[in-house]
């Protein structure tokens, strides 16, 4: 079992940090996910089932074992990464500075780490592992319900399950579709609300929506992605400190298993004390045509 | 000038007067001597009435001291109906022990409880479940 936190604050400040974690990492509700907080090692392996792509169902022939397809619907994902986001103060700041300020600077740690474990993952977006873009290249301003639809087409050819699709867009060309009638003057509250007050559209044209600003070019223009939980898999898990740490614990969100470590040491020399947060994961192409690129032009 | 007979005629009718004023005063001293013993006799019984009352107002003084020493007490043990309902519903009274939903009760302090747990999984989960004044309490505490 993981290490927990013993210390009520770090408590408190980890416990914080969880949200924007979440929040931050929402995107990966796309893709297929072992998420645990329980204790690993660098480059472990860890099995992720790979959801909605099951092999075509048998004609039954006196044996329901045939054609088994665990094979398939289960990807080896080895944890090779590691990334971590370190936050100090000096031992008096760290006795006379107000709890909610110490969450603030480990809350902006933690969004950071997300948003850097989130632009790693999506290096794995190149043409080479899914091949051509769902669409030609198109200019953020043509972003509009019309492409989306356009891309949705896209999917259906390729014959990605009309369930669980996702969206992921790149900021300037989620904002461009914010403007788009059909979303800005729908009369569909539920659509029209969120996206004129929040700039949040939860779901179209059958994809949930993930607006990101963290999507790396990749050197090929990439600006976003329709996504199926085949396409890719992630896991994630808690590493265990070897050394000893004034206080060190996974800290997991129950229903998601979204896990960071959080570690507090001392150094003495320095007089300073540091917050460490950390996130050992790694990730692994499913089916190349779980996800579908998009280009910018 | 009268005769001899005549001022003896006189004087007999005079002492006639005389005893018959003495018989009427008499009679109106055994009427008065009478009505002294009466009035002696009612005075002696109404004495003893008075004496008899007296003693029962000092019986009745002495009941009324009780009876109004044993109100003062119940007075000062009574409780207002603001009293009563602060001890059967609010501040006045102990907080009740805190219970789970199943209504069993919650032994240990949330200290404890928080210590005891060694899964982030449940931790993050009795995190959750605690309100702002449980995690005051537990910041305070530690």
């Amino acid at each position: 079992m993981a290490n927990t936190l013993t210390n009520v604050k770090d408590i408190k400040v980890a416990q914080s940090a969880l949200a924007p974690w979440m929040h931050s990492l929402l995107p990966l509700r796309a893709f297929s996910s072992n998420f645990s907080p329980a204790p690993a090692d660098r480059l472990d392996t860890i099995r992720v089932p790979l959801i909605g792509a099951p092999s075509a169902s048998s004609d039954f022939a006196g044996d329901y074992t045939a054609n088994a397809d665990s094979t398939v619907s289960v990807v080896p994902v080895v944890l090779n990464k590691h990334k971590y986001k370190t936050v100090h103060m000096t031992a008096r700041e760290n006795i006379e500075t107000a709890l909610p300020l110490l969450e603030n600077l480990v809350g902006t740690a933690i969004r950071q780490l997300a948003y850097d474990v989130l632009q790693d993952i999506f290096t794995e977006i190149t043409a080479a592992n899914y091949g051509a873009p769902v669409v030609p290249a198109f200019a953020a301003t043509a972003c509009d319900y019309a492409k989306i639809i356009e891309i949705r087409e896209g999917c259906a050819d390729v014959k990605m399950p009309p369930e669980m699709r996702s969206l992921i867009l790149d900021d300037a060309y989620f904002s461009n579709l914010l403007a788009d009638d059909v979303v800005s003057k729908s009369f569909i509250l539920p659509l029209a609300q969120p996206g004129v007050i929040e700039a949040r559209i939860n779901r179209i044209a059958g994809f949930d929506m993930y607006e990101t600003t963290v999507l790396p070019d990749n050197g090929e223009n990439l600006v976003g992605m329709a996504a199926h939980p085949s396409g890719l898999a992630v896991a994630m898990r808690y590493l265990t400190p070897v050394a000893k740490y004034d206080e060190a614990g996974a800290v997991t969100d129950p229903q998601t298993g979204l896990t960071f470590g959080y570690l507090r040491h001392t150094d003495t020399r320095a007089n300073k004390v540091y917050i460490t947060v950390e996130c050992l994961y790694g990730f692994k192409v499913a089916r190349a045509d779980g996800i579908r690129r998009i280009v910018s032009a | 000038m009268q005769t001899l007979d005549e001022q003896l005629d006189a004087a007999l009718a005079g002492k006639r007067d005389l005893e018959t004023q003495l018989s009427d005063a008499k009679g109106l001293l055994d009427e008065a001597l009478k009505e002294n013993e009466t009035l002696t006799a009612s005075n002696k019984e109404l004495k003893e009435q008075a004496e008899h009352a007296a003693g029962l107002i000092t019986g009745l003084e002495t009941d009324l001291k009780a009876a109004q020493a044993e109100t003062d007490k119940l007075k000062a043990d009574a409780k207002t109906a603001e009293e009563r309902a602060a001890e059967y519903y609010g501040a006045a009274n102990p907080k009740p022990a805190p219970a789970t939903p199943k209504g069993e009760p919650q032994g240990k302090p949330l200290a404890e409880q928080l210590a005891a747990i060694t899964d982030p999984v449940a931790q993050t989960a009795f995190w959750r479940k605690l309100t702002d004044d449980q995690r005051a309490e537990l910041l305070a505490t530690t």
